[in-house]
Formats: C-alpha cells, structure tokens, sequence
C-alpha cells in the first residue's frame, strides 16, 4: 500500500489563513477622506504661512529686462559693477546669498556627464581616460602660448562652465559676506581633492621684499618653484602661501582658469573651493539658484544693501538671466508657497468627495454583499 | 540487405538502422528494409546500445546548450530582446549606465532562475536514467552456459536474457520459453503493461511455438542453434511486431505481438521466461514513444504578446517624440549655449569655453545624425517598458499556485488517495476562463465500475429497481416512479445484500427460482445458456493467488468483468483457463470443463465477440455484441421475432435508464463445416499480409471469414450493466452551467442513453423548461441540404423568441443532441457555420456515437470557429487523448481506464466533481491574480520609466536621468518585485465559499473582465498620468527647499529631484498594489513593509558611498533632512491613492 498522499489540511496550505480584509464601506470610505481633509488643511495653511513668513528679494543684474549697469557681452568680460538692494521688509540673520541663473541647462544630459570622478578626487588619470569622462571639453590650448595644449584639471563642461562672477560686499559695508562652510561637508572632505603631488604650506608674508625671501627660502629646498607658482598672496586673509602642483606646465588648473574665484593655495585651495563644489553639485531645473554666502547681521526694512559684482558669466549669448537673492529662511528652506498650497488643494478635494459621496450615499445607499448585483446578462 | 553486409571496413559493422535515422528516405529504408538480427552467432550490424540517456545535459555541455536554447531568437523572443538591449547599453554614444550593461543583471537572473528549474529537471532524469541503467539483468553468458546477472546498459542485441516473475523486460524482447506455474507448457505468460499504457490489467503474451518446447534449461539456448530474426525497424507503436524467427534448418515462424514483451512491462504469472533480445535501448517502443505533448500557452499570455506590442509602439512613440523634440530644441534653443560647446571640430575641442565664440557649429545634418543616436539613447533610458521581471514572476507566481492547487485537501480523493496534479502550471489563470467544456462520459461523468444490473432471457426480463438515471428519466417526462417499481427493489434488496458480491447489482430473486424450473424447463435452459455464454465469452484473465487460493479477475474491459462476475452470481464461476480448456465452479460446487477452439475477440468496428467452444460433443458459438451489430446477424431459420420484439422492448426500456446492453446470442456449429472454416481461418490468421490489412483497419480475411462464422444466431437474451453516475456531477453541472460555460457531453452512447445521461446530470432538462433539438439518426437529416434547413430553422426560431421575450435569458434554453452520423455530414465546411451558430444558442449540446477523432474535430471547431471561447475537455481514456490536447485545457480523470488521458493532461483530477473547484475556486482566483500581475507589472516599469521621460522637458530633451542608477536596477527586484507575487500566489478577492456559492462569479473570466485591451490601456493610462504627477510635483515641491543647517547649500539638486521622483515611484507603485489586494496576512503585510522599506534602506546606503554613486553622494541623507520631501511624499502619495481608493 503507498503511503497516503492527502494533502496536510492547514490553513496555510488550504488558502483558509487569517487575513485582514479589509471592505470599503461607504461610511468608511467618507471618513477616511474626511479625516484626510481634516489634517490635510491645517498642514497646508501652516506651510503656507511658512513660506509667506520668508523674506526674498531678487535682484536681476543681467539678461534681458535687467539694468545695463551690469550687463555684458561675453565671458570673462571683468566688468565691474554695484547693485543695490532695498530691503522691503525686516530679514533675520543668517540672510541667505544666491546666485540666480535661468535658462541655463545645468541638467543637460551632455553637461551632467562630462566630468572625471577620478580626477576630482585628486587622482592622476591618464589622457584618454580623461578624454573619454570630460568629452567634449579635456584640453585647451594655453591663453597666449604658442599653441600649446593643456590638461585642464578639473577637465569637462561642468568644471569649466563655472560661475565666475565674483560677489562681494564693499569695503565700508555695514554687513560682511560670509562665504565660507557653503559646501557638503562630505562633499569637501571625501568628493573633492587636489592632485596627488599638490602640497602647500604658509610661510611669512610681512609685506615688501621679505615676502620672497621668507616664501622662495622654500624653493629648492621642499618645493620644485617652476615656471609659474611660485607663492600666492590670499586677498582676503593676505596669508601667504608657497605651493605646488604635479605636472603644472602641461596643465591648466581650476585656479588658473578662474584667478578672480579660486586661489591656488589656502584653506580652500583649487577644487576645495567651496563656490566650486556647490557648483559641480548640478541644478535639476534650468532656472536655478546657488548659495553663495550668508550675512549674519540683521538687515532691516528700508536699508539698502549694495554688492560689488565683477561680471564675468555671460548669459546674453543663451538668453539667460543673472541675478542675486537675498533670503532668509523657514524651517523646510527657502520661500516655496507650492506644498502648501497642493495641502490645502488636496485637503478640499478629499472633504468635497467627502461630501459628494456621502450625499450620494444617503440618496441611494447601496447594501453591502447584495448579491443582486452578481446577476450578469448574456450579451 | 545488398551490399550493408559487406565487412570491408575492417571491423565496423554497418549500422542496422536505415541512413538519416530517424527520418529516412524511402531510398534509405529501400536499400535496408528489414532489422536482421543473428541467433546464436555474431551480428552483422551495429545496433544501439541499451545505455539510456534521456537527459538534455551533461555536467560538461549544460552552459552552452541551455545558454543556446535561452536565446533561441523565436522561442524566448524576450531574452534576445534584453540581451540586445544590454549590448546596446555598451555603445558609448547612447549608453545610459556609463558603458555597463545593467540589464544583464536581471536578465541573467532570469536565466539562472530558468537554467535551476531546467537543472533540476535534469537531475532528475539523470537520476531515473542510472537507476535504468543500473537496474540487474540476466544474460546469458556463453562461456558458463548459464545465465549471469549484470546491469541493463550491458543488455545488447541478440542476447539471450532470463527474465524472473515480477522483473521488469530490459529492452524489447521475443519470448523463447516460459517456465509455467502449471505443469503443463503451453508457453502462456502474463505481462503488465502499465508504465507504457498505463493499463493495470495483465495481457497474455506466448513464447515462440518452435522453441518453446526446445529450450527447458539454462544451457539448452545453445541447442536451439543458429538462426535469425528479420523484423521491421524500431518504431513506437506498442501493439504492432512484425518479423519472422527462422533457426537454420527449421520452419519459418511468424513472430507477432504476442510473442514480445516490450521494455519497462512487468512479467507476471509464470517462473520465468527465457527471452531473446532484438530492440535496445533508443530502439525500444518505450522510448520511441516517448514525445512531448504539445506546449500549451494560456490565451493571457497570448493577450500579453499582443499587447506588449502595443506598449512597444508607445514605447518607439515616446522615443520618437524625445527624439524630434531633442533635435528642434537644440536647433532654436540650445546653439547658443556655449557651455555645452555643439562644435565638435578639432580646433575647437581645446578651446576654453570661456574665452571661445562658438557661432561657427556644424551643419544641420551631425544633428539630424544626432537625434537619430537620442532616440535609441531615449529606447534605452525607457527599456523598462517591456519588463524583464515578468516572465520570472509569472512562472514562479504560477508554480505556487500549482502547489496550492495540489495541495487542496477538497479535491483529493481518499478512496483512490489520488491528489489533483498539475501538469502544465502555466495554465493556472486559463482555468479561470473556461467557456466551453467538452466532457467524455464513460468514466469521466461515470465510476466506469460496472455493476451488473438487470437482464432479459427468452423474453422474460429480470432485475427490479431503477438506476439515478431511469429516475431522471421519469422526471424528464413529468412522470412519477411507479410504486411497483420501488417496491419492488425494496423487496429485492435484503436478497441481493445476502449475496453481496463486486460489480453485481441486481435485485430479484425470481430469477434463481426460474434457474431451477419454476417457470418451465426451456426458461431453466435458457437462463443457464445464457450464464454459460456470459461465462466463457469474455477476455477476462484469472489471476490465481498462490496464497489465500482466491482467484483475481483481471480484465481490459470493465464491461466484461462485470458480466463475468455476474455469471458468478448466479452459479456460473469462470475460473481458469488453460490449454484452451476454460472451467467453471457452478453452484453445486461441481467443476465443469469446456473445450475452447477459437476466440474472435472484440473490436470497435466488429463490435462484438465471439469463443468457440465443445460442449459435450457438440461444437457452440457463445457470441455477445451490440444489439446493432447482432440483430441482422441473427437466424430466420427459426422463429424468434416474438423474442425479439420483446428482448428489443427490455433492452430500450434499460437503456432509458442508461443501461449498457449487450446481445446474447449462441449458434450450434456443424462439426465438418467448422474444419473446413478454422483451417481458412488458421490461415489467414498467421498471414502477415492479412494482418497488417486488419490493422490498417482495411477490409481483410480475417474478419471476412469470421462474418461467415457469426451468422444464423440464436437469440438468448440480452444483458444490462449499470454505470454509475460519479459523485457530485448533477450538482457540479448545475454550477458549471450557471457559471456560464456551455458543457458538451460527447459519448459513445446510444442517443437515448445519451440523452438520459445527461438529464441525470442536469445537463438536459425535462421539455417544458428546454427546447430539445435532436439531429439523429439519419433519417430527414442525413444530407447536407436539409441539415442546414434544420439548423437555420432552430436558429430563426430561436432568435424571434428572444426577440418576444427581449431577453436571451428569459427564452426556454436550447440543447442540441447530435449524433455521429449526423456530424459527419455537419461538420462539412457548408454546414458548419450554421451549426456552429446553433451551438452558440444552445445551453448544453450532447454528441452521441462520435468517435474519438470527432471528439477532437468538435473541440477544434469551436477553438477555432467561435471568437473568444476558451476550451477544456476532460476525458479518462485513450479515447479522449485527441480531445484533451485539441483543447485550450485538457483534463485528465486519473481513474480506471489508464494513464494515457492523463499523460496527455494538463491538469489531472480523481472524480468530474473536483471540476467546480479547480475551475470556478482555483481558476478564478488564479485568473485574477494573473491579471492583476500582468497588468501591475507592466503599469509599474511604466511609471518608472515614462516619468524619466516626463523630466526631459525640463533638460531640453536631452534625456538626462535623474534616478540613482542603483535603485533603477534593484526596482524589479526588490521595491516591487515580492508584494505583487504574494499577491499573485495568496490574493483571494471573493472568498471560497461565496464563490462556490455564486457561480455566477465565474462569468468574469469568460468574459476577459480581468484583462482585457481596455483594463490594460487603462492600467498604462493610470501609470503615464500618474508617472507624469510624479515627474512635476517634485519640481515644484521641493524648490528652494532643504534644511537649512550650517548655513551649506540646501537647495535641491537633479539627484534630490529625481530621488523624491523615485521614492513616489516606489510609494506610489505599491500603494496601488495594497488597492488591488483583497486579503493581507500577516506576511504579506510584512514583505510590503520590507520592500518599501528596502527603497529608504538602500537609498541611503548607496548614496552613502562614494565609489557606488559619486554624483548622489551624500544627497540621500541631505534629501531625508529635508521636511518638504516628506511632506511632498505624502500629498502626492494620498493624491495619486484617491482616485483607486474612491472606487
């Protein structure tokens, strides 16, 4: 006799297991939107309210509609220029700095791809490989040189597009732009490094002639002082810097590309530049806004604010604008009335159906399992 | 044989099959026509060697023939598809994942998921082939002199081999000599054939008449000398041998069926049997007929092929679009960007973006050139619209609902201990569309256990009571059972308890009384004449066992064992026969011997049955048949109208309760015309010609002379055997046909059987509640021209009450009833259409008299003819393998009559009954779940991809990704992948026990409301809408905000876009799953978490390292700081959710 071949009577295994099951009554149905639009509209008006709470103010400084003040032409044009903006209402420090651009494709698929990981984590990456990553944009011919050709490092479109013109408060500004801890963190510890062979180290700059000494002393001694970098003076410290760069007469560096923005040396040298690295980190739409500072001090309604811009990014070939926003904040960002409006838009649809079906319901009910409605027609 | 024979190649033998085995041409079979073997001597051939191999692989050759068979372009279309698209992932000008092809991953996923299955598979008949070939043998050693055991792969051609009772035969085998159990050498034995046919009755086989007698020891196979065997080439029909046995010197001896035991039977009743071997290996008829059935596909996954072209030509749309788009934005809008530097010159390529006027780009055509490369770019980006993963998840979504299937506890059947078995899974969902059921009766409506009912003898009929069927029978005419008739059995019955006996049924005890006189001597006579015949006239082999001395009937026909055992009943025991003497045990305990001398056995054409056998001194012909068959046969020489008239009378009245009748009948033979006959006979009987004629079913001697022999009969009576309804078929028809499915009862039965049968399972309904419309017997229908009228006739007819009445389901429902002859005629192309149309009027259609061939021709018309059906037919027997794979579904009943119904299956069942559970239970919910999954599946990889394509707007076509790359790839795989399969496998949208109560429910499937063109536009017109919300909220939501923290740059990136654009796409994706699901356990609930949870879970881990994402670095973490991103998740989360939940 062979053994019985009954199947073992579980639930599991006779499908007969507890479930939940839920049904979709109607009074179930209309409290659950209820209750949707019950929470959905205070949450709406409370974000909204947030975002009015945010002070913002654009200035447009270039593109079409903008004053002539700042216009320009063509990159690296260095057109100096002031803009000054009224506060129109109180704004609580930290104030917020941007840049903004539009009409500029930061998430085009040939801008978003051209650029070497590698390269920017400080490695030494061979030619080709550099021409395959940063295509169409790895070499360039020396500004000035008989023809020679250099390895941009950082090479591709991103890293070589950079926003260069250069913000700053003057002199005698009440306030003072901050333009430092702009970037990640992470993305200034692990994502960006300067070459492998780069080495810096501050010597004595008390001004004059003993500047040399005390920096080119190192020449010869730690530091291979070629043709080109020999110390560098920071303008906004005036610390004073010898440096080195690996391969630095077949290559252009950041710092070379865009001398007004990234220094050589520093706390901040070359692609630890933190303008640079907010910049690498591209937008998602092709109106964008980048940070590129923050005021500590309050400013008040009715104050002026001037910035002192040396215009170098042309947006008139593509149409684009420029502009700077000053902005304070909210405790989800900037000022952004969208989210709360679709809280609130939502919240009402919920109560209307809410409503509508609940008006429909008690007009004509319909009984739950009632099986006339298992009939079906032979057609 | 010509020149084959010559040995001039050294020693090679030339090989014994014809050239281009196993297909050769008449010229190859011309040049060697016949399989010569050597006896006793060294073989002129190469034959095959007894080593099987049955599996596809070796561990050597399973990669690159499964990896062939994977990409086969035609067969696993899909696989090329992705295998194509993972090479063009690798073109640097389009690729989207950096030049790796990221669908290999999935795909060869796919494959390795398939290539266990087929490994396992594999396994399997390696395992089952070395048990073949490991399994012990006894050949024949010449040297010894004796036989000496050894492993089946050494069995060669040629080889004497000694077979033991209850071995199984190593290959195809001539028996030479027996070892009887009895002490007298006729050179019967007995063989099983149940692993080739399935038949569990033992069949008789002979040893060789010439050396049957030659060889009584081991070592006197030797003696026999030298000789040969010519016989026909290897071929897979299992009961036709030809060849010839010719020992130098000796007479030429036929050697035909009954002389070969075939490979894989059991040998039975004797000691042993001496054999010589003359088919090995691939050669034998086991593994000649060894093909695979035909592969099913369900009409879903048919619908999935049409429609994934569909979603093809929107996918090429959406790339045209991209790419059109691609190519005129850049030329008005984007030339002036001079940070994306156009110019592709060489002068140009070192030029500083800054300090360089880029007015000078190339001409149109490089961008004309360009769009062409976006749109394969775009192809690529939105490859996801034909998803790999759903082949993977509907085969393993369907092997689990397989098992739930075999493990369903209400359709196992304890008597039998038989569970359901799947055979083909990947028609689970197709169980749940079933519009037409085409049912075989005998066996598959009915036990097939005979019972032996009621009889008429001279006239005078015995048996009270009435059958399931003759109460239905009464009902379908408004009548009630007489009383007599119940009384009658109720008095009957304490009788027929007393005497309880297998396959007997019968109430009436005046019958016993008549056997000894009480009506008369000539009753008395006739009634023990009639036993007699229904005695010996049979081909029932008793089995006898040894211990409990009890005798075993084993028989091929249930028909025979009951009348066998009905005999039994009435003092008339059939117990041996042997050396053509045939005994029988009467009721006195005395033994009496009869003389059998021929044996005409039955056949569908002959319909009937004959012995020959010396009574005393006289010679009598015992003959039963049909009533067709046997009346014409029957003698005017004496004067038994009146007998007939009444016998006639009895056996329509049995028949009306759906009896099986058979005629009795005997004729007294003169002894000299009988010689002259039997040697004609004789002769014609061994005439190989003659054979193969009657084979062929061509007119033939044989049956010529046997026509002369059964002729001037005299009538005796005629008996009746009940064939129970099986359990719960009245009650599972009832709920089939208000499920909606039209169910054709095709039988082999007489029209009124028929028609009582099938009122006894409801299928047909007394007059006033159905219009009968019979189409039999010839008559005013046999021609084509007046079928039609008929036909169109009911049709009008039909058609002008529905339109009276307004409704097709307030008409009174139509039935047709066909009969064989009538379909020969109607199955003609110029009939066919208005039959057809006739049969879509008609609620239930009962075919009586078909053959199996028209059961097939009736199933493939209306598969083929009518839009839209879905077939199953079920069916037990051989008869019914036509059908059964004609059909979209084939059922097999795992019951009496053999295993080839259910070989043929694609889903076997013990009992009719289990029918409403596997189809209206099983198959309905599995059909939901299926489309649901198919629909889900696609809907879901459309989301996915479609929304990349909707943030294209944003880049300026360009076709910029915005999904970390990590979560495309692990999306089928681990954010969606297990919820919907869970669903598929355990989803039960109505419960058990509402659908067996509402049939009605059933009706979905016939209709394709799960899945159909328009719920599947809908689930792609749901997922483009929703893909598009989920590509544009995002954007609006998230700008400007961020958690401002350490005063960094919070403001979102493409990467913080795009990674809230997927979490809704996760989100979103398996919210609506929970809107589709009906039932969550507990584990279904927890793998839903699991799989949302996976998202957050690896979204933040592969952002948290740089080498697995450097643009996305960090940006999760930053994102899950920023409060707009959840907020964003749950507006558009509930939004999306709404409109599902509303309904």
């Amino acid at each position: 006799m062979q053994p019985s071949r009954r199947p073992a009577d579980t639930p599991f295994k006779q499908q007969r297991l507890n479930a939940w099951q839920p049904i979709l009554t109607p009074t179930y149905v209309i409290s659950t939107f209820l209750l949707i639009g019950i929470i959905f509209i205070p949450v709406g008006i409370t974000l909204l309210s947030q975002s009015n709470n945010v002070a913002e103010i654009t200035y447009q400084y270039d593109g079409a509609g903008a004053p002539a003040g700042c216009k320009i032409t063509a990159n690296n044009e260095g057109k100096k220029c002031t803009i000054d903006i009224v506060a129109t209402e109180d704004m609580k420090a930290p104030v917020y700095v941007y840049y903004e651009l539009s009409n500029f494709y930061q998430n085009h698929r040939k801008y978003v791809k051209s650029l070497s990981f590698s390269q920017l984590r400080g490695e030494m990456v061979s030619a080709d490989e550099l021409h395959e990553d940063c295509k169409p944009l790895d070499k360039v011919t020396e500004v000035g040189g008989a023809g020679v050709e250099l390895k941009l490092n950082p090479c591709g479109l991103i890293a070589n597009s950079m926003f260069n013109d250069k913000i700053s408060l003057p002199q005698a500004s009440k306030w003072t732009l901050d333009e430092t801890n702009i970037a990640w963190e992470s993305d200034v510890n692990d994502k960006f490094d300067n070459p492998e062979g780069f080495k810096q180290e501050e010597c004595d700059c008390p001004g004059g002639a003993g500047v040399l000494t005390a920096c080119t002393s190192l020449c010869g001694v730690t530091f291979d002082c070629g043709q080109k970098g020999v110390y560098f003076q920071d303008p906004d410290t005036l610390k004073c810097y010898a440096y080195e760069y690996p391969e630095d007469a077949t290559t252009q560096y950041l710092f070379e590309s865009y001398p007004l923005i990234v220094y050589p040396a520093g706390p901040s040298p070359n692609v630890k530049n933190e303008h640079f690295i907010n910049w690498m980190r591209t937008a998602g739409l092709p109106t964008f806004r980048k940070l590129y500072g923050s005021i500590d001090t309050d400013i008040l309604k009715g104050e002026t604010i001037s910035f002192d811009i040396d215009a170098n990014f042309d947006v008139a070939s593509f149409e684009g604008t420029k502009a700077i926003v000053i902005s304070t904040v909210s405790w989800f960002g900037g000022k952004n009335p969208f989210l709360g409006q679709s809280y609130i838009a939502v919240g009402s649809i919920c109560v209307a159906l809410a409503v509508a079906f609940g008006v429909k319901h008690m007009v004509s009910p319909r009984k739950l399992g009632d099986t006339r409605y298992l009939v079906w027609k032979e057609a | 044989m010509g020149g084959r024979n010559s040995k001039s190649k050294g020693d090679v033998l030339p090989n014994s099959l014809p050239q281009n085995w196993p297909n050769p041409s008449e010229e190859d079979i011309k040049e060697c026509p016949t399989r010569n073997i050597i006896v006793n001597g060294p073989q002129g051939y190469l034959f095959a060697s007894n080593f099987i191999r049955t599996s596809k692989y070796t561990a050597w050759n399973f990669l690159p023939k499964f990896l062939a068979q994977s990409f086969h372009p035609r067969k696993k279309m899909a696989n090329v598809y992705f295998f194509l698209i993972s090479c063009m992932q690798m073109i640097p000008l389009i690729t989207n994942t950096y030049g790796i092809p990221t669908v290999l991953m999935p795909l060869s996923f796919v494959i390795f998921v398939d290539a266990i299955f087929a490994a396992l598979e594999d396994l399997a008949r390696h395992k089952a082939d070395d048990l073949a070939n490991a399994s012990k043998a006894l050949i024949h050693d010449d040297a010894k002199g004796s036989f000496e055991e050894t492993t089946w792969s050494n069995v060669k051609v040629g080889s004497f081999i000694k077979v033991l009772n209850r071995d199984v035969i190593p290959a195809d085998v001539i028996i030479l000599a027996v070892k009887e159990k009895t002490a007298i050498a006729e050179g019967r034995a007995y063989v099983e054939t149940k692993s080739l046919d399935g038949e569990t009755n033992l069949k008789m086989r002979r040893a060789l008449k010439n050396t049957l007698n030659e060889i009584k020891v081991d070592s006197d196979v030797k003696k026999i000398g030298h000789g040969e065997i010519v016989m026909e080439h290897p071929n897979k029909l299992i009961d036709r041998f030809k060849g010839t046995f010719e020992i130098t010197g000796g007479e030429k001896e036929v050697v035909d069926p009954t002389n070969v035991l075939l490979r894989g039977c059991t040998l039975r009743n004797v000691d042993w049997a001496i054999c010589l071997v003359v088919n090995t290996g691939l050669d034998t008829k086991i593994m000649m007929s060894n093909t695979e059935s035909p592969v099913k596909t369900s009409s879903l996954e048919l619908r999935i092929n049409v429609e994934i072209k569909r979603v093809d030509f929107y996918l090429m749309t959406v790339c045209l679009f991209g790419a059109v788009g691609n190519f005129v934005w850049k030329n008005q809008e984007m030339l002036d960007a001079w940070y994306l530097k156009w110019s592709t010159t060489d002068a140009d390529e070192t030029a500083s973006l800054h300090e360089t006027d880029f007015k000078d780009y190339n001409a149109t055509g490089d961008f004309l050139l360009s769009a062409i490369v976006q749109f394969f770019y775009y192809f690529l980006l939105m490859a996801n619209f034909v998803p790999v993963s759903l082949y993977v998840s509907m085969s393993t979504v369907k092997y689990f609902q397989a098992t739930f299937i075999e493990n369903d506890v209400n359709i196992y059947h304890e008597e039998t201990n038989t569970p359901t078995k799947v055979r083909t899974m990947a028609l689970n969902e197709e169980l749940g569309q079933i519009s037409h059921v085409f049912s075989d009766k005998t066996g598959t409506l009915t036990c097939n256990i005979m019972d032996f009912r009621k009889c008429t003898v001279n006239g005078r009929s015995y048996g009270k009571g009435i059958t399931e069927i003759g109460k239905a029978a009464y009902n379908l005419q408004g009548d009630t059972i007489p009383e007599d008739i119940l009384a009658g059995e109720a008095m009957s019955r304490e009788h027929a308890e007393m005497h309880k006996q297998p396959h007997v049924n019968f109430y009436d005890q005046s019958i016993r009384f008549d056997l000894v006189g009480a009506n008369g001597d000539e009753q008395a006579q006739a009634l023990e004449d009639f036993f007699t015949v229904l005695a010996l006239c049979h081909s029932v082999i008793p089995e006898h066992d040894e211990e409990t001395k009890e005798v075993h009937l084993s028989a091929s026909s249930p028909d025979d064992e009951a009348l066998v055992c009905g005999a039994k009943f009435f003092g008339f025991e059939f117990m041996d026969r042997k050396q053509g003497i045939a005994t029988l045990r009467l009721s006195n305990g005395e033994l009496r011997s009869y003389q059998i001398l021929e044996m005409i056995e039955f056949n569908s054409t002959r319909k009937r049955m004959s012995v020959v056998v010396k009574v005393d001194d006289r010679l009598e012909l015992f003959s039963k048949g049909a009533d067709t068959v046997m009346i014409p046969r029957l003698s005017e020489k004496i004067n038994q109208e009146k007998l007939l008239d009444d016998t006639c009378k009895h056996m329509t009245a049995y028949a009306k309760e759906g009896l099986r009748t058979l005629m009795i009948c005997k004729r007294t033979l003169d002894p000299a015309w009988w010689e002259e006959w039997h040697e004609k006979f004789h002769t014609a009987s061994v005439d190989l010609k003659e054979i193969e004629k009657r084979l062929n079913g061509e007119p033939n001697d044989i049956d010529l002379l046997a026509e002369d022999l059964e002729t001037d009969f005299r009538l005796l009576g005629a008996s009746a055997i009940e064939d129970k309804l099986q359990e719960g078929v009245p009650e599972c028809i009832a709920d089939l046909a208000n499920a909606g499915i039209k169910i054709w009862v095709l039988t082999g039965d007489k029209v009124e059987t028929a028609i009582n049968i099938a009122v006894a399972c409801r299928l047909l309904h007394p007059e006033e509640y159905m219009e009968q419309v019979v189409i039999a017997g010839g008559g005013d229908t046999n021609t084509k021209k007046k079928l039609v009228e008929k036909l169109i006739d009911s049709i009008r007819q039909f058609e002008e009450d529905v339109k009276q009445a307004g409704s097709a389901d307030l008409v009174k429902p139509r039935a047709l009833i066909i009969d064989g002859p009538s379909l020969i005629v109607a199955m003609q192309p110029e009939v066919q259409p208005y039959l057809l149309r006739f049969t879509q009027c008609c609620k239930a259609v009962v075919g009586c008299r078909v053959s199996p061939d028209q059961k097939r021709q009736m199933v493939h018309m209306v598969k083929e003819k009518v839009l839209g059906v879905k077939t199953l037919a079920i069916g037990d027997g051989a008869n019914d393998v036509a059908m059964i794979q004609a059909a979209h579904v084939g059922i097999g009943i795992s019951g009496q009559e053999g295993m080839q119904a259910v070989n043929a299956s694609d889903y076997a069942i013990a009992q009719f009954r289990f029918l409403r559970r596997l189809l209206l239970l099983h198959g309905r919910w599995n059909y939901r779940r299926m489309s649901k999954l198919v629909c889900y599946v696609f809907y879901k990889n459309i989301v996915m991809a479609i929304t990349q394509f909707w943030y294209a707007f944003q880049t300026g076509f360009s076709g910029q990704k915005f999904y970390f790359e990590g979560g495309i790839q692990l999306f089928n795989i681990a954010y969606t992948c297990f919820p919907i399969m869970l669903l598929g496998v355990f989803d039960q949208d109505v419960e058990e026990k509402m659908l067996l109560k509402y049939p009605q429910l059933y009706n979905n499937g016939i209709r394709d409301a799960f899945f159909n063109s328009k719920v599947f536009f809908h689930w792609i017109l749901a997922g483009t809408i929703e893909s598009l919300v989920i590509s544009i909220f995002p954007l609006y939501a998230l700008q400007q905000t961020g958690e401002p923290n350490d005063r960094q740059d919070f403001l979102p990136s493409l990467w913080h876009y795009g990674a809230t654009s997927f979490t809704l796409v996760v989100i979103v994706t398996n919210v609506k799953l929970l809107l589709n699901q009906y039932t969550f356990p507990w584990f279904c609930t927890l793998c839903w978490i699991l799989s949302v949870g996976s998202w957050f879970a690896s979204a933040y881990g592969m952002t948290n390292v740089l080498q697995i994402d450097f643009d996305g670095y960090k940006v999760y973490e930053d994102l899950m700081r920023n409060h707009s991103y959840w907020l964003c998740l749950l507006v558009v989360t509930v939004l999306l959710a709404m409109r599902d939940f509303f309904y």
